[in-house]
This record gives C-alpha cells, structure tokens and sequence, in this order.
C-alpha cells in the first residue's frame, strides 16, 4: 500500500454508513428517529459500565434479504494489555 | 421475446438519464440496430437537444396521444445516424399528458420496426416515472455515486418491483477517479454493496461531455470521449457481450510525478 494511506475515517465511510442506515429504515418503513432512541436507550443501559465509551456507540444496518439486522457497536475504554514477546 | 423495451430512470433528476440514454440509443445505431428513443419528460424536453435534433420536431408524443398523428409520423430521423429516431417529448404539457396505457399503446405499436427502443423518464416517481416505466422489458437505473441520488434509486428499485419490474440493471455515472482515490467519493464497490443491483456501466465523470451536449453530437460518437467509450460499452453488454467495466485507477489524469511513481511501482 502506499505509504501516505491513513487510519483516518474516510468522508466516503462516514457518508456510507448514514446512507445505509437510512436506505434501510426508508425500506422498513421505519421511523429513522428509532435510530435515536435506540442508542439512547443503549446508552442508559450501559452508562454504569466505566469501561464503556457511551460516546462512541454507532448503530449500523445490514440488509440482506431475510436477514434484516441492525448492529450496534460498543467501544469499550482502556489500554490493551502489553503482550509478551 | 427477445429484451428490446429498456426505460432509463434515476428518481434523483440532473444524474444524466437523458445524456445516457441519447449516447446509448446513437452507440447501438452506429454498430447498424435500428434504435429508437422516446422522450418521456413530457413539458420538460431535452433528448432532441442531447441528440442534436431539435429544430427537425414536427411532431410529438403528445399529438400521438391526441390522434392528430399517426406515431410514425411523429419520429424524428437522425440525420446522421441512419437508424437513429426519437420520438419527442412535448414541451407545452404536463407530465400527466401520457398515461401509462397510452405509451404502452404506442410501444407496442412501434416494437416491431425496431431492435431497441430506450425510454428516458422524467425525473421523480409520480405518474410519468409510472408511464415510462409500464411499457419496459427492462429497467436501467442511473445514478450518481453520491447519497442523494443513490437513495432516490434504491427507491426507484422499491417501485419498479411493485411494478413487476425485477432486477434493474444499474449505471453508475459521473464517478470521479481522483475524489475517489482520495476517498471522498463513493467507489463503484460502495455503490454495489448498498443498492445490491446488477452493474452494466460504470462512466466516468468527463468533462468534455457539455462540449457534446452543446454542440448536439452525442460522445459516442467521439473515440476520444472516455465517457462515450464506456456508453459504447454498455451498449455491447446489452447485446450480451461480456466487456469488463473500466479500471478507475489508470484513469485519474494529469496526475504528476508522485502519481507516475506510484505507477511505476504499482502503487
């Protein structure tokens, strides 16, 4: 790979991940503020976990057909433990 | 029944139905198909531009609906692509001119004495996308890959289903290599994976394309037009050929000397 690829979210990813979300609650005929209140009601739910980075949680959407399903991701704070050599 | 009905549609409007349509419907005339192409922007009317042809309208598809003439006689001749017609949109009516039934009369009235007949729909999902759509044995999707006009398609794809028109083909048009390569822009990978449609062109954005459409010379008709070379391209797949879609990365021009080194290494 070229040496100048960063880690960095790319615009496109960002722009992706809200496109699928939304193509699919336009699909299901679902309210997109459900979105909202599922991480809402996520984050009440893990806000008592320290290690928990409630901030960062992001709800993605897989369409597949007959295998509808939303994902929620969960960062979780903290140092990886060093690993031995 | 061999495919030959194809309605060219996107939701979002300004994603260039109307320039691929034209390109597509002259590309299969110059390889010796007669080849017509119905306007179905009623009140809106820009094929006849993009295919040079609109100071020879006598007629359009509006009179045709209104009896006052027979469809044959409203078809415009391309004059330089001998088997070329269009049949004109009406520039003085609304969308709801040409119902359903009617153009589905008028295909049918037409189908025989042609290989191809490509219909370019309005923008939207009112009642014109309906009437271009009804008539078509296949549905090519347009879009661009951008947010807006990849959710008006996905909506579009809804609608044609409900109209038991199953598995449109999709165009992806005006992507942009270098927005792409600095990830800006969607790649035709992304566009795939959210609308799950069956690709059958990939054209890239080219400038030279309003100097076509000024001048009323369709690009492909151009050897030197990229994005006339990849319209010919879609015409070959739609005749069966198997052509591999455009490599993106070789494309990204006046790239400078990092770009040539990357090259050169096969960055």
């Amino acid at each position: 790979m070229w040496p100048f690829s960063q880690n960095r979210k790319k615009p496109k990813d960002v722009a992706k991940q809200r496109l699928k979300l939304a193509i699919f609650f336009d699909r299901k005929k679902i309210n997109p503020k459900a979105v909202d209140a599922i991480k809402e009601a996520i984050i009440e739910a893990l806000s008592r976990f320290p290690f928990v980075d409630t901030r960062g949680i992001k709800i993605h959407a897989f369409h597949q057909v007959g295998d509808d399903k939303i994902e929620i991701e969960v960062p979780v704070k903290g140092e990886d433990e060093e690993e031995e050599e | 029944m061999a495919k030959k009905v194809y309605s060219i549609t996107s939701g979002k409007g300004g994603v260039g139905k109307s320039t691929i349509t034209g390109n597509l419907a002259t590309a299969l005339a110059i390889k010796g198909y007669k080849v017509l192409a119905i306007d179905a922007d009623i009140g809106l009317r820009n094929l006849d531009l993009i295919l040079g042809l609109e100071n020879r309208i006598v007629y359009d598809i509006v009179h045709v609906v209104e009896g006052i003439c027979s469809p044959e006689k409203a078809l415009v001749k391309d004059k330089r692509t001998k088997n070329l017609y269009l049949l004109p949109a009406a520039q003085t009516k609304d969308k709801s001119a040409v119902k359903p039934d009617d153009l589905v009369a008028i295909v049918e009235q037409l189908r025989d004495k042609f290989d191809f007949i490509f219909i370019d729909s309005p923008a939207g999902i009112e009642e014109g996308f309906k009437t271009a759509v009804t008539p078509a044995d296949d549905v090519l999707i347009v879009t661009n890959p951008e947010m807006a006009a990849i959710r008006d398609a996905d909506r579009v794809v809804g609608l044609c289903e409900n109209m038991g028109k199953h598995e449109p083909k999709l165009i992806i048009n005006r992507i942009d290599p270098e927005k792409v390569e600095r990830g800006e822009m969607f790649d035709v990978s992304d566009v795939l994976d959210i609308l799950s449609l069956e690709l059958i062109g990939v054209v890239p954005e080219d400038s030279n394309m309003v100097a076509f459409v000024n001048s009323g010379e369709p690009a492909v008709l151009s050897e030197e037009s990229i994005a006339g070379q990849e319209i010919r391209n879609i015409a070959e797949r739609l005749l069966g050929k198997d052509i591999p879609f455009i490599d993106l990365k070789k494309l990204k021009k006046g790239k400078g000397f990092l770009g040539k080194l990357k090259d050169l290494f096969g960055g």
